[in-house]
């Protein structure tokens, strides 16, 4: 399946000036989009999904994965400067992060969060590269019928652990699904579900989709949530005075080495939540700072020191590469990050799946390399700016939120010059902020949508095949029998056992513990 | 509590919200139906409407399940809090984007954009006036400079009525 034509086509692709630009440019916006609180990885990806339109493969690659790799490292920067993540993914950086700070080791905090992400992300990077061609090459044996239960099991996993409540997970699945079979039938190509609308034959845009549902939507909570409340600029200028003194130390190579328990126990959580479809970076951060901190109590995680950083950080970002994993491996984007970067290779004319291997060497390897690049980037980026990004974390949102929203009407309209695109960012923005207000999780809507054309050729493949019957169609061979029960015991062990309750619960635990530590402190 | 109260708070819980979605699930599946092209058999035997369908059927059940299920007492916690206002504001925010794109239209991306800018800054408390309306012109400069470099459809141009 190796093939050394591509490795150098990919090495021709990637190491150009154009690629490296996108790659410093996108790591460079994301480390800035994750330090400012309130803008997520996904906003900030799908906001520059329109970009990508403009530019080659490589550097749509280069802009994307840079951005999230940067987003997700960049989130801990306002979470140790002034306890506010940048993002979700973030907030267990802040226990022990902003003690750290609070203690006038700001800096060293930073520089552990910057050395963990970067080496846990790489060593991730590196069980992608050897586990998702190796599942490719599985995944080219399945025929129609295990393809459709792989992605019934994709979807089941999706409801089943985006969020606290499953028929929640599973609704939004659902309405990706409906949404998914707006346009033309795959296979006939007849129009269906247009609402008498001529302009929704193409279908519902994929770029509007995503800006509306994770840009548009979290501005207009955003926008509320002032008119409401907070003067958080204020508050946080008045923060960010002494933070990052001359004064204050660093970190020695000693002292990043000593972490290496605390950077194992998140490399290992990382890399297997991230390859799950629904968990994500924010579980994985929360699983492996309370593993580390259950498992090591000589360190005193949670009391302001260098191992809770890392192990929340190192947990983190090491869900970025193998999130890759389903995507790569089956074309089944595991995550919204995953989404919206197997948008871009869609828009790019590439459809994510295991025959890209194949089809598209070149493109894979291209990839492989852009995740390892990426950290150095991430690396530089981050050590030569983490100052400027402090800074920039405090840009008020009554600012913020009228620009992100301007970016979203351009980006929205920009991806296909269709005026109609605006109205439909604008409704899934109303939607999207909706779903929130009711606890529905937005990453299995966004998944179903793009996995719901395939899923429905797959089916009508695997019916056709067995001359239109249903259960030979479906349940021709032990393996599509075996993801068929998976799926089904998902869903069942999901209600029964209320795993994703007992995973929210155990943020919960950690924080009010967290809290509890230190009350007892002061009154002691 | 008044029986009003009561109302007013169940549908905040899930089983209230889950009701709503399956009463809309259901008169959209109905809407479906009454579709000519729902019922039109392709040659794989398959109706055109069954998927849409199967997304409409599954919406339903889910929210059928969501009013049944052990947290159908619950409130969301976004849910406690939200207000007709929050939805007023949503759909202002929204209709503001749905104008600034009719304005791009006509008076170009920077003077629409600075426009915009500025008017929703004010609104969200930036102070004093000159500096929403400083900061406006420089962002809409700055997004307009970089969209047009980077070689992306922008709505409008640069000044339309002047024909730039």
């Amino acid at each position: 399946m190796f093939q050394p034509e591509a490795l150098l086509e990919s090495l021709h692709l990637v190491f150009t000036l154009n690629t490296m630009m996108w790659l410093a440019i996108g790591v460079f916006v994301g480390v800035g989009l994750g330090a400012i609180p309130g803008l997520t990885t996904s906003t900030g990806v799908a906001l520059m999904l329109p970009l990508t339109f403009t530019l080659n493969i490589a550097g749509a690659l280069g802009l994307v994965i840079g951005l999230y790799k940067g987003a997700l490292f960049g989130g801990s920067i306002s979470a140790i400067s002034f306890a506010t993540p940048g993002a979700p993914d973030s907030a267990a950086t802040v226990f022990d992060g902003y003690k750290m700070t609070q203690k006038g080791k700001g800096r060293k905090a930073l520089l552990t969060s910057l050395y963990s992400s970067v080496t846990a992300d790489s060593l991730s990077d590196v069980v992608v590269i050897l586990i998702a061609p190796a599942m490719a090459l599985a995944a080219l044996q399945f025929g129609p019928s295990e393809r459709t239960w792989l992605m019934f099991l994709a979807i089941a996993l999706l409801g089943a652990l985006s969020g606290r409540h499953v028929a929640k997970g599973m609704m939004a699945a659902a309405i990706g699904l409906f949404i998914g079979t707006i346009g033309s039938d795959p296979i006939a190509g007849a129009a269906r579900n247009t609402f008498g609308q001529g302009w929704l034959r193409d279908g519902v845009g994929l770029v509007p989709l995503i800006i509306g549902i994770f840009a548009m939507s979290r501005m207009i909570e955003q926008g509320i949530e002032i008119t409401q409340e907070s003067k958080l600029g204020k508050k946080v200028k008045g923060q960010m005075a002494d933070l990052f003194g001359k004064d204050q130390e660093g970190l020695t190579f000693r002292e990043y080495l000593s972490n290496w328990r605390e950077m194992g126990i998140g490399l290992g959580i990382g890399t297997f939540v991230g390859m799950l479809p629904g968990l994500g970076a924010t579980v994985a951060s929360f699983l492996s700072y309370g593993v580390a901190k259950r498992f090591l109590p000589h360190k005193k995680i949670g009391t302001g020191v260098m191992a809770g950083v890392a192990a929340a950080e190192s947990g983190n970002n090491a869900t970025a590469g193998p999130t890759l994993v389903p995507l790569l491996a089956f074309g089944i984007p595991g995550s919204a990050t995953a989404a919206l970067i197997g948008g871009a290779l869609l828009l790019q004319g590439i459809t994510p799946s295991p025959r890209m291997f194949e089809l598209h060497a070149d493109v894979v390897y291209a990839l492989f390399i852009i995740l390892i690049l990426a950290n150095v980037f991430n690396l530089v980026i981050g050590r030569g700016f983490a100052f400027f990004y402090a800074k920039l974390g405090a840009v008020p949102k009554p600012i913020l939120v009228p620009t992100i929203m301007v970016l979203a009407i351009i980006g929205s309209y920009g991806a296909s010059g269709n005026p109609y695109d605006v109205g439909v960012m604008l409704f899934f923005g109303v939607f999207g902020f909706a779903m929130r207000k009711f606890g529905v999780p937005e990453a299995p809507l966004v998944i179903t949508f793009l996995i719901a054309p395939m899923l429905e050729e797959n089916l009508r493949r695997a019916i056709l095949i067995s001359g239109g019957d249903w259960v030979p169609g479906l349940f021709n061979s032990p393996l599509s029998l075996t993801l068929m029960a998976l799926a089904v015991a998902v869903l069942i062990l999901s209600y029964r056992m209320k795993f994703s309750e007992k995973l929210d619960d155990m943020q919960h635990q950690e924080m009010e513990e967290t809290a509890e530590e230190d009350s007892a402190k002061k009154s002691q | 509590m008044s029986a009003g109260r009561n109302v007013a708070h169940w549908l905040r819980t899930n089983q209230g919200v889950g009701v709503l979605i399956a009463i809309a699930a259901a008169l959209l599946f109905y809407y479906l139906w009454q579709q000519d092209w729902y019922h039109r058999v392709q040659r794989d035997r398959f109706s055109l409407g069954f998927f849409p369908g199967l997304g409409v059927v599954a919406i339903f059940v889910c929210a059928v399940a969501i009013t049944v299920d052990q947290w159908r007492k619950e409130v969301a916690a976004d849910m406690a809090t939200v207000g007709w206002l929050d939805l007023g504001w949503a759909l202002l925010f929204s209709g503001a984007g749905y104008i600034l794109f009719q304005m791009m239209e006509l008076l170009g991306l920077p003077l629409a954009a600075t426009i915009f800018l500025f008017l929703l800054m004010t609104l969200l408390g930036v102070r004093p006036w000159y500096l929403a309306a400083g900061i406006g012109v420089g962002v809409a400069i700055i997004v307009f400079v970089l969209f047009s470099v980077l070689g992306i459809r922008l709505p409008g141009g640069f000044f339309p009525l002047l024909g730039i």
